[in-house]
């Protein structure tokens, strides 16, 4: 039931909803990922209202053990990228449930 | 950056388009996104990274300063797994 959505299938569904072609479509979203990537990598957050952050992260050294050989091993100090959705797109998500069972 | 950041690049980028139909097209992009989490899709887009859902378990909270105790209900999140491209470009230098 649940479907992964690619680019093609956003490509497909752009191009049904607003009145440019495919490939435009595909230019335009290719781009805006383009634009996200860059800033991310400049060390900037981006932000998008309505929707949530993409927050970049600094891990540092620390040591690691494999759980099943136990042998231990260092993981490198490293960036990583944390998304945290807007409240707004959390409700969106989670379907609204009455207020009776609130209370229980 | 903020989304107006973003659009403003956006509108440079594709000066050929009318500033509304740039933002609208941004605007269909992000809907599309957000109604399909709802749905329990999961967005992937190669190099950057996927979007999916994780349910977070309803359970039982205290309120620190009462210590009533409180049911907190499952809460559907959204998860962002970085793409091998991202990981790698933000780890550069």
């Amino acid at each position: 039931m649940n479907k992964i959505i690619s680019k093609a299938i956003l490509v497909n569904h752009l191009n049904e909803t607003i009145g440019l072609s495919k490939r435009e479509c595909q230019i335009f979203f290719e781009t805006f990922i383009d634009i996200l990537m860059k800033s991310l990598k400049n060390k900037k957050d981006v932000k998008i209202v309505n929707f949530g952050i993409f927050k970049l992260r600094q891990k540092n050294e620390r040591v690691g053990r494999n759980p099943k050989t136990k042998i231990e091993f260092k993981i490198s100090k490293r960036n990583v990228v944390k998304f945290k959705a807007s409240e707004f797109l959390l409700n969106t998500i989670n379907p609204v449930q009455s207020n009776l069972d609130e209370k229980s | 950056m903020k989304k107006s950041d973003l659009l403003l690049i956006l509108e440079k980028k594709f000066e050929y388009l009318p500033k509304r139909e740039v933002e609208r097209t941004l605007e269909k992009i992000l809907q599309f996104f957000s109604s399909n989490l709802s749905k329990g899709n999961r967005i992937e887009i190669r190099d950057f990274g996927s979007l999916s859902t994780r349910l977070r378990k309803s359970r039982i909270g205290r309120n620190p300063s009462t210590g009533e105790k409180i049911k907190i209900k499952d809460k559907l999140l959204v998860h962002f797994t970085p793409g091998k491209k991202l990981k790698k470009i933000i780890n550069e230098e």
